[in-house]
């Protein structure tokens, strides 16, 4: 099966901006103007220009009757790159399924793109990336056909993609530095490569606002970097990038806004800004202390948990300190700590 | 007993020839469906939903309507009370499955206790390749057709679905009606398969060639077919065992399927080892494939 390139049916750039990355680490080359959209894979609404990217007004939302998010007043504008930090539970992913019409809201008002989402309704020009851990990857599907599915709204209902999707698949695969693997069982990838592909499947989308639920969990430190370099080439392309993430000095690192949640926005602005001792008591409800090396900031846990060594276990031995001798059956129970009432 | 009285002489009864033509429809329809079952890990679905059948055929011949009119009811009722139920947040399928079938079939039970009716309740349990009529056969190729024609046109989206339903639904996939459809699917699926595989033993239907499929296909498209091409073959011979030895066709369907799966499990995990084995002596291709070059494109 050939693909010959005819430029005059190549499909649309699937962003704003022609991707033209050439590898894991590559820089922009250029940025082409946007070519117009056949109608076919033309979304049914276009996104209305000059609206923020983001737009929450006062919005609460709960599941059961429990509240997760309240008096949540948010904007992020277009081209933004966006990093939510934030314990577990405190509303991180809520606010993508927010964002992307998986949560209701009972209060408030959602808008992605100049359009006002509604429950159940996914947005258009928004592209998801989910965590890699919910995926189960002995599914039996290769790194092509994730991709191809990444355009399922505007394929033709049939069962297989047409040269023109194929085509387009593949110019995403070799540009995210994946060329020479669409055939490979997914099973088979590491995790930075794990992450390409559906960067790749979100990018095939025509999308605008890109969303990644924790994107650096569960990789390792070079994967972590090359998946940031990657994100930060898209950015300057012009796309708008929100991820959530546990890694503080990840996004103090390289982000240029952080916004700080727990239920409700705590803190928000530049990592500078942001990261101050308050702000992250006021996030994580436990003192954090707050570095500055040459410039950087790095946020360090300030609870100190002295951990005892292990007993040495090994040829069946255990060296105990030396105590003196207890009665039998002394050492059983729990000793009395300082202070403690005697008779108690 | 030569081939030709293997094969051949069964086909001298016409009732046998209608069991094949329903038992290929059948056998090609759960082949298919059970990727799905097996990947959205609800193989208790065709489990409940068959047993659903019961209650439906029992409360159906006692108010005096047609077999399949009560079997449909049942299952679609089924289907739909499932679908609900999970989408509250916190209940799973199988709980919601366990649930409502099982309520089901109870009033079935309970109906057939107290009502006196003529259902042949082994028939209904195991099959019966005797009792499969113009009817069975024409509800068999409707859902069969109606199945195809799903299974085609709402295929990217399925499997999108199946695959990575969170994604999908940010995509433009209305993974609640896909859902839906899928659920109607497997209970048309069910019901077209009673009077072959029988209430007990559909379950085992929609999963095994799944099962052995996925032990050797690469492609989602490769295991869709393979399970397919399965499902077909153990109906077949299950047909032929069971019209020679005189039992249910619902257990030698099944038997050959699960037979099939062991020569296949057994087979795939030894080649497993060998491969494991030549790996480490560094003469072969090393397990689970050829990654050499992967890393340096991450």
């Amino acid at each position: 099966m050939s693909y010959a390139a005819n430029d005059s049916q190549l499909p649309p750039s699937p962003c704003p901006g022609e991707i033209l990355l050439t590898g894991p680490s590559s820089s922009v080359t250029s940025a082409a103007p946007p070519a117009p959209l056949p109608a076919s894979s033309r979304p049914e609404q276009d996104p209305v220009p000059g609206e923020p990217a983001v737009g929450l007004r006062d919005v609460a939302t709960g599941y059961d009757g429990v509240s997760v998010l309240h008096d949540l007043s948010l904007e992020i504008g277009r081209g933004e790159f966006v990093g939510i930090v934030g314990p577990s539970g405190s509303g991180k992913t809520t606010l993508l399924r927010l964002l992307t019409g998986r949560a209701e809201h009972h209060r408030g008002e959602v808008e992605v793109l100049g359009r006002k989402v509604r429950h159940g309704r996914a947005p258009d020009g928004v592209g998801y990336v989910p965590q890699l851990e919910i995926i189960d990857w002995d599914f039996p599907l290769t790194v092509e056909q994730v991709v191809l599915l990444g355009d399922t709204q505007h394929s033709r209902p049939v069962p297989w993609f047409s040269r023109a999707e194929k085509r387009r698949a593949h110019e995403l695969l070799e540009r995210l530095g994946l060329a020479g693997l669409e055939r490979r069982r997914i099973r088979e990838l590491s995790g930075g490569q794990r992450q390409r592909m559906f960067l790749a499947r979100a990018l095939l989308r025509r999308c605008e606002l890109l969303l990644l639920d924790e994107p650096t969990s569960g990789v390792d430190l070079a994967t972590r970097g090359d998946v940031l370099r990657l994100l930060g080439d898209l950015h300057h392309l012009g796309l708008t990038v929100v991820l959530t993430t546990h890694d503080l000095n990840f996004v103090a690192a390289h982000l240029p806004r952080i916004v700080c949640l727990n239920q409700e926005i705590t803190a928000d602005g530049v990592p500078a800004e942001v990261l101050t001792p308050e702000a992250l008591e006021r996030t994580y409800g436990a003192p954090m202390r707050v570095l500055h090396d040459r410039g950087r900031v790095v946020v360090v846990d300030d609870e100190q948990i002295e951990l005892h060594a292990a007993p040495d276990h090994r040829a069946g031995r255990v060296e105990h300190d030396h105590t003196p001798d207890l009665p039998l059956g002394a050492e059983a129970g729990p000793q009395p700590l300082p202070g403690d009432d005697a008779e108690a | 007993m030569d081939l030709g009285e293997l094969f051949l002489t069964p086909f001298q009864y016409a009732f046998f020839g209608r069991a094949m033509v329903a038992g290929i429809l059948i056998g090609a329809m759960c082949g298919a469906l059970s990727v799905f079952v097996v990947l959205r890990r609800m193989s208790y679905i065709g489990h409940g939903l068959a047993h659903s059948v019961l209650g439906g055929v029992a409360v159906g011949v006692a108010l005096g309507v047609e077999l399949y009119v009560g079997a449909i009811a049942a299952t679609v009722v089924s289907a739909l009370l499932i679908d609900r139920v999970t989408r509250r947040r916190g209940m799973h399928a199988d709980a919601a499955i366990g649930i409502v079938t099982t309520a089901i079939f109870a009033i079935g039970v309970a109906v057939l206790s107290i009502v006196p009716t003529r259902i042949n309740v082994e028939a209904v349990l195991f099959g019966n390749i005797l009792g499969v009529d113009r009817t069975d056969l024409w509800v068999a190729a409707g859902v069969a057709a109606a199945f195809l024609v799903i299974l085609v046109t709402l295929y990217k989206r399925l499997v999108f679905a199946t695959f990575d339903p969170e994604v999908a639904q940010v995509h433009g996939v209305r993974t609640g009606a896909i859902e839906l459809v899928f659920s109607l699917s497997t209970a048309a699926v069910v019901v077209a398969s009673v009077r072959v595989l029988g209430v007990l033993l559909i379950a085992a239907a929609v999963v095994i060639p799944a099962a052995i499929a996925r032990l050797t296909a690469r492609s989602f498209g490769a295991t869709l077919i393979s399970a397919t091409v399965i499902g077909i073959l153990a109906s077949v011979i299950g047909l032929f065992g069971s019209f020679h030895i005189n039992v249910p066709s619902g257990p030698t369907i099944v038997l050959a399927g699960a037979v099939a799966f062991a020569i296949v499990f057994l087979v795939t995990a030894a080649l497993g080892r060998r491969r494991v084995v030549r790996a480490q002596r560094g003469d072969g291709t090393p397990a689970g494939g050829n990654l050499q070059g992967v890393r340096s494109n991450a």
